[in-house]
C-alpha cells in the first residue's frame, strides 16, 4: 500500500482548452486526476447531530461504504445555571453494525479522548464558556474491530451531566487527504509527467469518477431523540407523528432539503429506530416531491430495532420537502431516530 | 470569453474495469472523452458539496420582547446568545461546525440557506443565522435574518453568502490508537470550516414558534 497526500483543491478544467486534434498536455491529465480525486473524496456528505441535552441515550447513523475514512465527532458543553468547578458532563460512545459493538468506555478502536469528562469554562458567560472536544473516529479501526463496512453503523451517545448542557454532539464525514493504492479508486496526479507514456494507470481516473458518483451518501434527514423521550405513534392509520415530526395538531412537519442533482432522480433509503409495545406491527412513510413511500415495520415486542430498508425518491428540483407519517396496528409504537440517506 | 467546465449533468461512461471501459489500456484517449470526464468530475465536486448541514425540530412559544435587526450589525452582538434553555425569551441553538469548500472550481462558496416554518403568533418574529469562526457572534460576522408577522405557519428562508475570508482552517491528523504506541496518522490535512448559530425572537411577547428548521448548502 502506498499513499500520496493531497491538499483539498479543485482545479478548473475548461473544455475549450482541450479541443479535438489539440495537443494533449501532461498537465491536463494531471489536473483531471486531481479533479477526480476531489470529486470522489473531497466532499463527503454524511452527518448527524444531537441537540442541546442534559441526559439521555441518542443514536446517530453513518453508512461506512463511502470514500470517507474519518468521522469527526465534536462534543460541545457549557454550564446550565452558573459557572462552577462542579459542572461536568460525560458523553460515552458505542458503535455497532448490529452484530459487533465497540465501546462504550475504553477501547483501542475509539479515540481515547472520548473517555474523559467535559468541564466547561468559568468566565461567567455561558457562550464564552463553551468547551468543545473534537476527535476523529477512524473507519478502518472499527473494521479491524470486526464491524462490517457494508451495513449502516449506529453511533450511540449516552449523555449524563451535572449542572451542564451538552450543547451539541456532531458527527460528520471528513474529506480525504490522500490517494491510497489500497482503495479501488484514486488517481495519482504525479503519474502524468511530460513525455511519459500513458498506460493502464489512466484506468484509475475512470474508477475515481465512479466513486465520485457511487460512493457518496448525502444525509438528508437525521433526527435523534432520547430513548426515554421518544415519539409515540398510536394512530391505526397513517397520520402525522406527534412529537418531533408534528408542526401543529394533525399537520406533519415539513423539512426542506437540497436534493443531489446529478442527472437522475435522487434515490434515498429511509427508516427509523423503533419498538412496538406489544406483538403488533406498524409502519412509517415519507412523502417527498416525488411521491409517497412506505416501510412496513414488523413487531419487535418491546425491543428497539433499526430498520432503514425503505426506498424512496426526491424531486429533481433544487429544493424538496419531506414529511413523515406513521401508524401502529395496535397499542403504541415508539420511534427514537429518523434517518434518510442517499442511495446513489 | 465564455468558459465551460461542466455540462451540468452526469454523462454515463461504460463501467470502469469492464470490457468497454473507455479508460482501459491501449485505448485512444480522445478529447471528447477527456471533456466528459472533466465535466463529470466538476459536476460531482459541485453537487457532492451541497448537503444538509443541520436540522432542528424548532422552538415553541418564544415570548421575548426583542426588536432586533433594525440596526443590523449591532443586533448580532445584542442578541442574548447566552439565554438558558427553558427561559423562552429567545430560542438559541449552536448549529455546529461545518466544512465549507468552494462550489466546484468556481472559487465561490455555496450559499448557506436556513429554511424554517415560522409562526409569529402576534407582533413580529424573526430568525437569525450567523456564521463565524467560533465563539460569540460578533458585529462583523456574516448573518442572515428572516422576519414574519404571519399568524399561521409559513415557509420562510434566508441565504447567507460567505467569502473565503469568512471560513477558518481546521487541522486533521488523528493518531492510529489501536496500536501501541499510537501510530502516525493514516492521512492528514487541513480543511475549512465555519460555525453556525441560530437565534429566534419575538418583538412583543406574543408566542412565536418555529418548526422544521434546516440549514443546507445551495448553488451560489
Amino acid at each position: 500500500m502506498t499513499t500520496r497526500s493531497r491538499d483539498l483543491t479543485t482545479p478548473a478544467l475548461y473544455s475549450q482548452t482541450r479541443p479535438s486534434r489539440g495537443t494533449a498536455q501532461a498537465s491536463q491529465s494531471s489536473a483531471l486526476a486531481e479533479l477526480a480525486n476531489d470529486a470522489a473524496g473531497g466532499h463527503p456528505a454524511q452527518r448527524a447531530r444531537v441537540d442541546r441535552r442534559t441526559t439521555g441515550t441518542f443514536h446517530c447513523y453513518i453508512w461506512p461504504d463511502t470514500t470517507a475514512i474519518y468521522y469527526a465527532v465534536r462534543i460541545t458543553v457549557s454550564w446550565r445555571a452558573a459557572p462552577s468547578f462542579m459542572n461536568t458532563a460525560t458523553v460515552t460512545l458505542a458503535v455497532t453494525d448490529g452484530t459487533t459493538t465497540v465501546g462504550p468506555g475504553a477501547s483501542p478502536y475509539l479515540p481515547r479522548d472520548l473517555q474523559y469528562d467535559h468541564y466547561p469554562g468559568m468566565s461567567g458567560a455561558r457562550l464564552d464558556d463553551f468547551e468543545t472536544r473534537a476527535v476523529f473516529v477512524q473507519r478502518d479501526s472499527l473494521v479491524a474491530a470486526g464491524l462490517s463496512p457494508s451495513v449502516p453503523w449506529r453511533f450511540t451517545f449516552v449523555v449524563s451531566t451535572v449542572a451542564t448542557y451538552v450543547e451539541a454532539i456532531e458527527i460528520a464525514e471528513v474529506s480525504r487527504f490522500a490517494v491510497d493504492t489500497a482503495d479501488l479508486y484514486g488517481a495519482d496526479p504525479q503519474y502524468y509527467q511530460p513525455r511519459r507514456i500513458i498506460d493502464d494507470e489512466v484506468v484509475a481516473i475512470g474508477a475515481t469518477l465512479e466513486a465520485a458518483y457511487d460512493l457518496q451518501r448525502r444525509t438528508y434527514h437525521a433526527v435523534s431523540l432520547d430513548d426515554g423521550a421518544h415519539d409515540n405513534v398510536t394512530s391505526g392509520t397513517y397520520a402525522p407523528v406527534p412529537g418531533s415530526q408534528l408542526e401543529s395538531a394533525g399537520v406533519a412537519l415539513r423539512w426542506e432539503v437540497r436534493p443531489r442533482l446529478m442527472g437522475g432522480v435522487p434515490e434515498v433509503q429511509f427508516g427509523v429506530r423503533y419498538r412496538t409495545t406489544g406483538s403488533h406491527t406498524g409502519g412509517v412513510r415519507i412523502t417527498t416531491g416525488a411521491g409517497t413511500y412506505t416501510l412496513t415495520l414488523p413487531t419487535t415486542s418491546g425491543a428497539w430495532v433499526d430498520d432503514f430498508t425503505g426506498v424512496g425518491y426526491l424531486a429533481q428540483t433544487t429544493t424538496d420537502e419531506i414529511y413523515w407519517e406513521a401508524f401502529s396496528s395496535a397499542g403504541t409504537m415508539h420511534i427514537t431516530s429518523y434517518w434518510i440517506v442517499e442511495t446513489p | 470569453m465564455t468558459t465551460i467546465t461542466t455540462a451540468g449533468i452526469w454523462i454515463d461512461l461504460p463501467w470502469s474495469g469492464g470490457v468497454d471501459d473507455r479508460f482501459r489500456a491501449d485505448q485512444p484517449l480522445g478529447a471528447g472523452l477527456v471533456q466528459i470526464a472533466s465535466s463529470n468530475a466538476e459536476l460531482a465536486c459541485r453537487e457532492n458539496n451541497l448537503r444538509t448541514l443541520w436540522e432542528h425540530p424548532g422552538f415553541t412559544d418564544i415570548v421575548g420582547t426583542l426588536n432586533l435587526f433594525g440596526s443590523p450589525s449591532s443586533s448580532v452582538l445584542a442578541f442574548p446568545w447566552d439565554e438558558v434553555v427553558g427561559h423562552s425569551a429567545v430560542g438559541v441553538a449552536y448549529a455546529g461546525a461545518h466544512r465549507m469548500r468552494g462550489y466546484g472550481s468556481t472559487g465561490v462558496l455555496p450559499l448557506i440557506t436556513i429554511s424554517v416554518r415560522l409562526r409569529a403568533g402576534g407582533g413580529s418574529a424573526g430568525v437569525v443565522l450567523v456564521a463565524n469562526g467560533g465563539g460569540r457572534p460578533q458585529p462583523r460576522d456574516p448573518y442572515a435574518v428572516i422576519t414574519s408577522i404571519s399568524t399561521p405557519y409559513e415557509r420562510k428562508t434566508a441565504t447567507l453568502a460567505l467569502t473565503l475570508g469568512d471560513v477558518f482552517s481546521r487541522s486533521i491528523a488523528p493518531l492510529v490508537e489501536d496500536t501501541t504506541p499510537p501510530g502516525a496518522p493514516i492521512e492528514s490535512g487541513v480543511d475549512t470550516i465555519v460555525h453556525l448559530w441560530v437565534g429566534v425572537w419575538n418583538s412583543n411577547g406574543a408566542k412565536t414558534s418555529t418548526r422544521g428548521m434546516t440549514i443546507y448548502l445551495g448553488a451560489p
